[in-house]
């Protein structure tokens, strides 16, 4: 008989405490899996992923909220600047270049920006990378150039299955259902090739069909012919750089400057994030202890089950010995038992944490924009297999060392 | 000889007092002899058994067990002196009650060196009569069906000798009288001598060579005197 | 028995307390805030007019030219606070003993719709700054609907308290 098969005989007679302590320790590595995943996932779409944004001149009001609605194309804008005072901005001699942009529509969920076309044909979302239509790059068609135009992000055209020369009707807001604009139709006349960020999952028109929907109402139209009335959601701003590719230092002054007044702000991506993962990362750090905890109970529930286990095993242990086994033999034998059941709960947690992240997607893409992926490899999951071991080893060792320590004919009793 | 036991003495000691068990000048057996020892309950017989196991060391005096100095053995290497050379049976069977038939007669040669052989085994089981039960749990068999699982488990390893500590003890006089003719049969046939100590004259009556212990041990005699 | 619970539960709640503890390292960038150290926006030296809850001249000197910002007080320094007067008169005290003068011209931020006589930035020059490293200057400033002090201690900064 093997090793093997002793073990798997043990944890069968006493199924019930195996089972629990396999699901718990389940339930802890799920739970850890999930949290690292979606921490992790979060981060980088809001860090990592360039968006090629240096700094966004928008309204006063929440820089997080102007952030989340300029780039990552959530939330909604806290206002609106003047095109004029845009202008004035555009000509520090720190900006390259003034991208305006228009917010607040959307179709079947997806954000729709109107900007300006250099953004289009300009802008870099990534150093020396334009948008492209390139069919070889899996983009398809054109830039916009009349009014009632419009092109999509990659993700967009995928989700929706959409085709060029299919018309649209904007909402105003995120909600279906606002009548406003039905009378407005807009067509697609190209689909940017993916990009890997968050420009992939919005719809882009022209500035002055924004002002020209027949929903809007005449005050702005008038936005369109008259730059003294015009007024923008924000302005995506290009910076001069410097040696080695950092910003260039005016940046500062400016940002002090246009902050000042009563009208707008400037904010800047770099400066922003990090200050809200610090704020959030306290309840990420909750959450990992919370993890943890459930982790170590579990532990702690395999600790007590394998003791009470070997209690009722002592006289299969000293016949065991008996028959030849060493004491390593035993010690071997209690300690492999809570490794297995260490690594079989573990593996069932990996499997269900990302599963569970996977469900989870899907409802998390449609209530924040954000996309996560339950094939997502965290840091977490690298660890797990070491981590387990330890708890194992931890869980198992003072029971092992029981077993071993257990005296032989002492524990060889008569049956009844 | 199998077995050459000199100057044995086992002496129990305790917080007030030490009890001295056993005073065995000299016991020798022969390879594939088959010896009963009988005397009365708690005279040491089965401490005399574990001594030749390797499961106790004496307080003092040399054992040669299967040319073996087993007293000198550290307690890792009697366990591997056990399981290469030793069967054991037992008055209450001491079967794995978590395993079937089949799997207990494998678990005696798990920590003998080899592979178990389930082929082998099957074919002690059908030898003990038990072939058609080899997938039944012990709480499942009777009482003569279990001490004939711990008979095929001795003998799985290839001992080259069995020891059997009042193995009838716990069975009905027929179930006793087919295990004691079992046991020698299955020794004589594998070849291995055989050890049994009983209190039971009936099942000592089976064998041509039979030990007095209170002659043996010395312990016993000093005590009849003191009576 | 007991004796090894007792040590397994001691060794679980150590690792648990190590988890928090390692946690509770985590520096806060603000954290210099915290403890009470206001920063300077423009990376100069920030000199508390009167009082640090008051308000602040932050000064920044770059080759041969002196930018002055009048910001807020206490950690409120980001928040600019225009001043009415067009120019600030300084006595500069330098380290060999000799004294300066030098006068600060208003300068409006044009984006934040500042303009001469509702400003809140200075700038001013001389030959003589590109070679000094410290240096103390004091003039006045009519903050606050009273002239105050204005004492500048460069690169250090100026508090009284």
């Amino acid at each position: 008989m093997s090793f093997w098969r002793i073990i798997f005989n043990s944890i069968r007679q006493h199924i019930g405490s195996s089972i629990l302590a396999v699901v718990s320790i389940g339930l802890g590595v799920a739970l850890l899996i999930a949290v690292f995943s979606l921490r992790e996932q979060t981060h980088k779409t809001f860090t990592e992923i360039g968006t090629g944004v240096d700094a966004v001149l928008g309204p006063k009001g929440s820089s997080l909220q102007i952030l989340l609605n300029a780039v990552y194309h959530l939330e909604e804008m806290p206002g609106k600047i003047k095109w004029s005072y845009m202008k004035e901005v555009e000509k520090n001699p720190i900006i390259i270049e003034a991208i305006p942009f228009c917010t607040g529509h959307s179709y079947a969920g997806y954000r729709v920006n109107a900007i300006d076309r250099r953004f289009l044909t300009d802008f870099e979302y990534l150093p020396g990378h334009k948008f492209s239509f390139d069919e070889k790059e899996n983009g398809k068609g054109r830039p916009f150039n009349a009014a009632k135009e419009a092109v999509a992000g990659w993700e967009v055209a995928k989700k929706l299955h959409l085709k060029l020369g299919q018309t649209f009707n904007p909402v105003c807001g995120t909600k279906s259902g606002d009548p406003v604009h039905m009378n407005d139709y807009i067509v697609f006349v190209g689909i940017l090739a993916p990009t890997g960020t968050p420009h992939d999952r919005a719809i882009y028109f022209p500035l002055t069909t924004f002002y020209g929907l027949e929903g809007h109402g005449t005050a702005t139209a008038k936005m369109a012919e008259d730059e003294k009335y015009r007024e923008i959601s924000g302005a995506y701003l290009k910076i001069k750089r410097i040696r080695n590719g950092a910003m260039h230092p005016g940046i500062q002054d400016l940002k002090f400057s246009i902050n000042q007044s009563t009208d707008a702000q400037l904010v800047v991506p770099g400066e922003v994030l990090p200050r809200l993962f610090s704020i959030i990362g306290w309840v990420d750090y909750v959450f990992i202890a919370v993890s943890i905890m459930v982790l170590v109970l579990a532990g702690m529930f395999l600790f007590v089950a394998l003791l009470s286990a070997l209690r009722q095993r002592r006289r299969d242990m000293a016949i065991m010995r008996c028959l030849g086994a060493t004491r390593r033999t035993v010690f071997g034998l209690v300690l492999s038992e809570a490794l297995i059941i260490c690594l079989i709960g573990g593996v069932l947690g990996l499997i269900f944490g990302h599963i569970l992240v996977g469900i989870g997607a899907e409802q998390m893409k449609s209530e924040t924009g954000i996309h996560f992926s339950g094939l997502y490899i965290s840091t977490i999951d690298y660890l797990l297999l070491p981590s387990l071991v330890a708890i194992g080893i931890f869980t198992g060792l003072i029971p092992a060392i029981q077993a071993y320590r257990m005296g032989v004919l002492k524990n060889l009793l008569p049956v009844s | 000889m199998i077995v050459e036991m000199k100057d044995i003495e086992m002496i129990y000691e305790t917080w007030s007092e030490k009890t001295k068990v056993l005073d065995i000048p000299q016991f020798d057996i022969d390879i594939g002899e088959q010896i009963a020892i009988f005397g009365p309950s708690g005279s040491g017989k089965s401490t005399l058994l574990h001594i030749m196991s390797g499961l106790l060391l004496p307080t003092q005096g040399s054992v040669k067990v299967c040319g073996e100095f087993v007293h000198k053995l550290s307690e890792a290497q009697r366990d591997h002196f056990r399981s290469r050379n030793i069967g054991y049976i037992f008055q209450t069977f001491n079967l794995l009650q978590g395993y079937t038939a089949m799997e207990n007669v494998l678990m005696g040669m798990t920590f003998s060196p080899g592979k178990a052989d389930r082929a082998a085994a099957k074919k002690l089981l059908e030898q003990v009569g038990l072939g058609g039960k080899m997938k039944r749990r012990p709480y499942h068999l009777s009482f003569g069906e279990q001490q004939r699982v711990s008979v095929a488990r001795a003998i799985a390893n290839k001992p080259k000798l069995i020891l059997a500590d009042e193995p009838t003890g716990s069975l009905d006089p027929h179930n006793s009288v087919e295990i004691i003719k079992l046991l020698k049969e299955i020794c004589k046939e594998h070849g291995c001598s055989l050890v049994i100590v009983s209190h039971n004259m009936d099942m000592i009556s089976f064998f041509e060579h039979t030990v007095d212990f209170k002659k043996l041990n010395r312990t016993l005699q000093v005590q009849e005197a003191l009576k | 028995m007991k004796k090894n619970i007792f040590i397994a539960v001691l060794t679980i709640v150590a690792v648990i307390l190590s988890i928090l503890l390692v946690m509770s390292k985590q520096k806060n960038q603000k954290s210099c805030e915290l403890e009470g150290k206001h920063k300077a926006y423009h990376e100069g030296s920030l000199n508390a007019i009167t009082q640090c809850e008051i308000g602040h001249f932050e000064v920044k000197v770059l080759d041969d030219k002196l930018d002055g910002w009048f910001v807020g007080g206490g950690s409120d320094t980001n928040r600019a606070v225009r001043v009415t007067v067009d120019k600030i008169e300084f006595s500069v005290f330098l380290p060999d003993g000799t004294i300066k003068e030098i006068v600060l011209f208003s300068s409006p931020l044009d984006l934040a719709g500042e303009k001469k006589g509702d400003c809140s930035h200075f700038e001013g020059g001389a030959d003589w700054l590109k070679d000094i490293k410290t240096f103390q200057a004091v003039g006045k400033i009519y903050f606050k609907e009273k002239w105050q002090p204005l004492i500048i201690q460069y690169p250090e900064g100026y508090d009284r308290d």
